[in-house]
């Protein structure tokens, strides 16, 4: 995190995002900062916060949706920032703000952010980065 | 096997996308590895390793159905650039009206009561203050977002002032944001008050402060140093432990009470 202050009491979540923060090389840190601030300030703005629930709401798995949701947030923020957001840093910023999400929900007792929530969740949230942003592998 | 970025790089077909791809490659697997890690999952540890990134394309959830046929446990970028079409059709789900997009007036700072960052400085960088900043409503980014992906780009994008480089294949991957009838995000959006639009605006303009050196450029100093000062507001708001997060949670509680 950009500060282990907004951290999350959920062991798992914490140490994801601390390191994520800590392996984000430092061109792109301040851009990874930012962008969980502002995806942060989506999410818990007291005007923009039924976001988290909105996406809760949907059909699926619980997992998916969190990392759908996450997804399309940061969609949404490249779209707003005139698609100057770095597209390199969208990845980890994105799964710092999926534990985010895990964390808000655990705490407000509509899950149990677990391992294989955790796992579930980001692998919903790079499978769509990958396939959106046509990131691949050359076998 | 060797991660590669042949499709985005080939996509993108601008100098030095392959360089951004790649580094987005290796964010992935950094973002992956230490999750895999955390959460002894194998798929995401051995993403993080430099195993097949196509594996998740293939485990990505429904945004598009039609592509998920496209991403078989095989896939590769290759396979996707060979199909961009079933891939973008998906993602965009055929948007069929395409407006010319303009910039709304935004609402006045008066009606925004129980913000808790200063919608006035928001206000003072946005469209009144200059178009090259301008805040745009559901309706505008819907629009914005309906045009087709094509190689004719839409003018906000082809425009160079905010080009960041990443090209045409990022730009179509933009433009699948609205409309999903798989998600309830554009409701959300849609549904939110002109406060809460503005909210969104704020905190992606922030970004562009810190990230977008060349919508950074053209804005005026004056703007630019507003905007610094906004994010700043609020990420001290966030560090000192003020953030809008303990009042959800306690209204969360409250309500799960």
């Amino acid at each position: 995190m950009p500060d282990s202050k907004l951290g999350s009491p959920n062991p798992l979540l914490q140490q994801s995002m601390d390191d994520i923060s800590a392996k984000v090389p430092p061109k792109y840190q301040d851009a990874f900062k930012r962008t969980v601030l502002a995806g942060m300030k989506v999410m818990y703005d007291e005007n923009t916060a039924e976001f988290v629930n909105a996406q809760m709401r949907q059909p699926g798995e619980p997992a998916d949706n969190v990392g759908t949701g996450v997804f399309l947030l940061m969609l949404m923020l490249y779209k707003q920032s005139k698609n100057t957001l770095p597209v390199p840093v969208i990845a980890p910023a994105g799964v710092v703000l999926v534990c985010e999400a895990l964390d808000f929900l655990e705490q407000s007792g509509k899950l149990k952010a677990d391992e294989d929530m955790l796992a579930n969740a980001t692998q919903a949230f790079l499978g769509q980065v990958c396939k959106t942003f046509r990131v691949g592998v050359k076998q | 096997m060797a991660i590669t970025a042949v499709a985005a790089a080939a996509s993108m077909g601008a100098v030095g996308a392959g360089v951004v791809a790649a580094e987005t490659i290796t964010m992935v697997g950094i973002a992956a590895s230490v999750v895999g890690t955390v959460t002894k999952n194998p798929l995401l540890s051995k993403l993080g390793a430099g195993a097949s990134l196509g594996s998740l394309v293939a485990g990505a959830a429904g945004l598009a159905p039609a592509a998920a046929s496209a991403t078989a446990p095989a896939a590769t970028a290759e396979a996707l650039s060979q199909t961009p079409t079933a891939v973008t059709e998906a993602l965009a789900q055929t948007p069929t009206a395409a407006p010319t997009p303009t910039p709304t007036a935004a609402p006045t700072p008066s009606a925004a009561p129980g913000v808790t960052y200063d919608a006035k400085d928001a206000m003072a960088w946005g469209p009144q203050a200059s178009s090259s900043t301008p805040i745009y409503d559901a309706n505008d980014a819907r629009a914005l977002a309906a045009q087709p992906a094509t190689a004719a780009q839409p003018a906000q994008f082809s425009d160079a002032r905010f080009s960041n480089g990443y090209g045409p294949a990022v730009e179509s991957a933009n433009s699948a944001l609205p409309d999903k009838g798989s998600s309830g995000f554009m409701k959300w959006f849609n549904e939110l008050d002109k406060t809460g639009k503005l909210a969104v605006g704020q905190a992606a303009s922030g970004l562009i402060s810190g990230v977008g050196k060349g919508a950074f450029d053209y804005m005026g100093a004056q703007e630019a140093q507003k905007i610094k000062g906004q994010q700043q507001s609020f990420e001290h708001a966030n560090l000192s432990g003020a953030s809008p997060k303990v009042g959800l949670l306690t209204n969360a509680r409250t309500t799960r009470a």
